[in-house]
C-alpha cells in the first residue's frame, strides 16, 4: 500500500486501520523483535481522539535512540534499560503536531553502534524479507517495522548509513538529510559531527511528507539551518520529468570493485534504465580511506559522549562501596562493541595518539569532503548500490572489521554532510543517491524517478 | 604500537578483567593496524574543527582564547 492511500485509510477508518496494523504485530512481531516498546495501548487510546494534520492519525515507530517525554528510551542498552526522558526530541514534538500517533519504539544497534541490528541488549532484529537473515542497522527495528507493515511511517538516525543499510535489506525506501537540516535536539549521540534524524518509509512521497515536517530551524540545536526549499512534498506532488532529464549522474569506478556479483548485476542493469541521463564514470581514489576515516571520528566523538553514562547522571546506577567503583559498576552494563569503541576512541585521543590517529582523520576528512563537493558542481548526483553485499545469516559474520567494511558505500555522505537516499531496486538491494549539500529536493526527485520505473 | 590497555580502561572507566584486557588490546591493534592506511594520505594543516563544531562553538572558542582563558 503506497502511502497516499495510507494517509486516505488512516484519516477515514482510524480505528479500522489501527486494528489492521495491531492483526500485523501481533502475528509476526514475536518473531521479527522489531520494537523494544510497543504502545498499543496507549495508540489505541490516541486513535479515538480527535486528530488533525498532515499525519493526523498515521501510526509512526520511533528509533530507540530519540527522546520521547514519559516513554521509556533505551537505545537498546542494558545501562539505559529504565530511562524515561523528561522531554520531547524536536522531530517528536514537530510530528505530534501534525497528529501522529507512536506505535512503538524500535529496537536497533547499542548506541547505533553496528550494521546489522544484531547488537542489541533487547535481542536481534530479523529480516521481514527473511527470517534467517539481518535486517541491517542500525536502524534495524525502524525498516523492519515498516517493511512488516507494523508502522507507517519511522524516525530513525543515520550516522555512517543507519537509515540506508536497512532501508537496502527490507527493501523500504530511506533518506538521510543534508547535516543541519533536521534538529539532532534529543537524539542520543553516536558521534554529533555525522548523526542525523531521518525519515524511512513505503515510498518517495512517505520521505518527502515526514522531511517537510520535522527539517529546519530549531533554536535548541545551533547546527541547524532554516529549511532551504518551501516544500520537498511539493516536488513530489509536481513532479516533472522535464526538469530532471537533463541532470549528469557520476559513480565511482572504486565502489564497483567492492561489490559482489549480484548487487553488481542489478546496479548496472539500473544504470541502463537511466541512460537518458547522461551518466559517467568517475575516479575517488580516496574510496580505500573512508572506512578508516570513518571509524577513528566516530570512534573518537562516541568515546568522549558517552562519559556521561555513569550511573550518576544517566543510566542505571550499580551501587558500590565508593564513587569510582559505583561508576565502573554502572558502565559494565554497556556491551562488547559499545566497550570496544569507547576503548579505541579513548586510545586514539590520548596524548600522543591525537596527531598519528584523530587528527589525520580529520584533516583526511576535510580533503575528501572538498573533492567530493567540487564533483558534485560538475555532476547532480553520484549513485552507488546502498550496500555491497545482501543481507548475510544472522550471527554468519564475527569479525569487526568485516562489519566495519561494509559501510563502506554509505560513510561518504556523512563524512561530507550531504543529503542520500536508498531506493529498493529488487529484494535486498537498494541504490543509493546522493547529491550537494542543501540540495535534498533533488534526491527525492531521482528516488521517485526509479521508484517509477 | 604499544597500548597500555589498563590505563586507556581507566580513562574510559570501564573496568576490565584480565582476560577483557588482552581481547580489548589484541582487537584495538587489530584494527588500528587495518586502519594504517590512513597515513598514506596527503593532508594539508587545516582548521579542521570548523567541520566537526558549530559557528557558535569556535566563536566562543576564540573569544576565551582572546580572554586568556585557553
Amino acid at each position: 500500500m503506497k502511502t497516499k492511500e495510507i494517509i486516505e485509510e488512516a484519516k477515514s477508518d482510524p480505528i479500522g486501520h489501527f486494528e489492521k496494523i495491531r492483526k500485523n504485530i501481533e502475528k509476526d512481531e514475536k518473531e521479527i523483535n522489531a520494537f523494544i516498546t510497543l504502545l498499543l495501548d496507549k495508540a489505541e487510546k490516541e486513535v479515538k481522539e480527535k486528530k488533525e494534520g498532515k499525519l493526523a492519525y498515521l501510526l509512526i515507530s520511533v528509533k530507540d535512540n530519540i527522546l520521547t517525554k514519559n516513554i521509556r528510551t533505551t537505545a537498546a542498552s542494558k545501562i539505559l534499560e529504565n530511562y524515561i526522558a523528561p522531554y520531547d526530541a524536536t522531530v517528536i514534538s514537530r510530528i505530534k503536531n501534525e497528529g501522529a500517533i507512536i506505535i512503538g519504539k524500535t529496537n536497533m544497534d547499542e548506541f547505533a553502534c553496528g550494521s546489522d541490528g544484531t547488537n542489541s541488549a533487547f535481542g536481534s532484529t530479523r529480516n521481514p524479507l527473511d527470517l534467517e537473515r539481518v535486517p541491517g542497522g542500525s536502524s534495524s527495528g525502524s525498516a523492519a517495522s515498516v517493511c512488516a507493515n507494523f508502522a507507517d511511517l519511522s524516525l530513525a538516525s543515520d550516522t555512517g548509513g543507519s537509515i540506508r543499510a536497512p532501508c537496502a535489506f527490507t527493501s523500504t525506501f530511506g533518506f538521510k538529510p543534508s547535516y543541519g537540516l533536521v534538529s539532532r535536539y534529543g537524539l542520543i549521540d553516536l558521534a554529533m559531527s555525522l548523526d542525523q534524524i531521518g525519515p524511512i518509509a513505503k515510498d518517495t512521497y512517505g520521505l518527502a511528507l515526514l522531511l517537510d515536517i520535522i527539517s529546519g530551524k530549531d533554536e535548541h540545536d545551533a547546527t541547524t539551518v532554516e529549511r532551504p526549499v518551501k516544500s520537498y512534498l511539493e516536488f513530489i506532488e509536481n513532479f516533472n520529468e522535464e526538469r530532471i532529464k537533463n541532470r549528469k549522474i557520476a559513480y565511482a569506478k572504486e565502489f564497483v570493485e567492492y561489490l559482489d556479483e549480484k548487487v553488481k548485476k542489478c546496479f548496472f542493469k539500473i544504470l541502463d534504465k537511466l541512460s537518458n541521463f547522461e551518466i559517467k564514470e568517475i575516479s575517488i581514489q580516496e574510496v580505500k580511506y573512508l572506512v578508516p576515516t570513518y571509524y577513528l571520528i566516530v570512534c573518537s566523538e562516541f568515546a568522549s559522549s558517552m562519559q556521561r553514562y555513569d550511573g550518576l547522571k544517566f543510566g542505571i546506577r550499580n551501587e558500590d562501596k565508593d564513587l569510582w567503583k559505583t561508576i565502573k559498576n554502572s558502565r559494565s552494563l554497556l556491551g562488547k562493541e559499545v566497550k570496544r569503541r569507547i576503548l579505541l576512541g579513548t586510545f586514539i585521543t590520548s596524548r600522543g595518539m591525537y596527531s598519528e590517529w584523530y587528527k589525520r582523520a580529520m584533516l583526511v576528512r576535510m580533503k575528501l569532503r572538498k573533492k567530493i563537493l567540487s564533483i558534485l558542481k560538475e555532476f547532480d548526483y553520484l549513485i552507488s548500490p546502498t550496500m555491497p553485499v545482501l543481507p548475510w545469516k544472522i550471527g554468519e559474520i564475527e569479525s569487526r572489521l568485516k562489519m566495519y567494511q561494509m559501510d563502506i558505500l554509505t560513510v561518504l555522505a556523512n563524512l561530507v554532510g550531504i543529503p542520500a537516499a536508498s531506493v529498493p531496486i529488487e529484494k535486498f538491494i537498494g541504490v543509493q543517491i546522493m547529491s550537494d549539500i542543501y540540495k535534498d529536493e533533488k534526491v527525492l526527485e531521482l528516488s521517485y524517478y526509479i521508484e517509477c520505473l | 604500537m604499544e597500548i597500555d590497555i589498563q590505563r586507556i580502561a581507566e580513562i574510559a572507566k570501564i573496568e576490565l578483567k584480565e582476560e577483557e584486557k588482552e581481547y580489548y588490546k589484541n582487537e584495538i591493534l587489530k584494527i588500528l593496524e587495518n586502519f594504517e592506511k590512513i597515513k598514506e594520505v596527503e593532508v594539508e594543516e587545516a582548521d579542521y574543527e570548523s567541520i566537526s563544531f558549530s559557528k557558535n562553538f569556535l566563536e566562543m572558542k576564540q573569544i576565551l582564547k582572546n580572554l586568556k582563558v585557553i
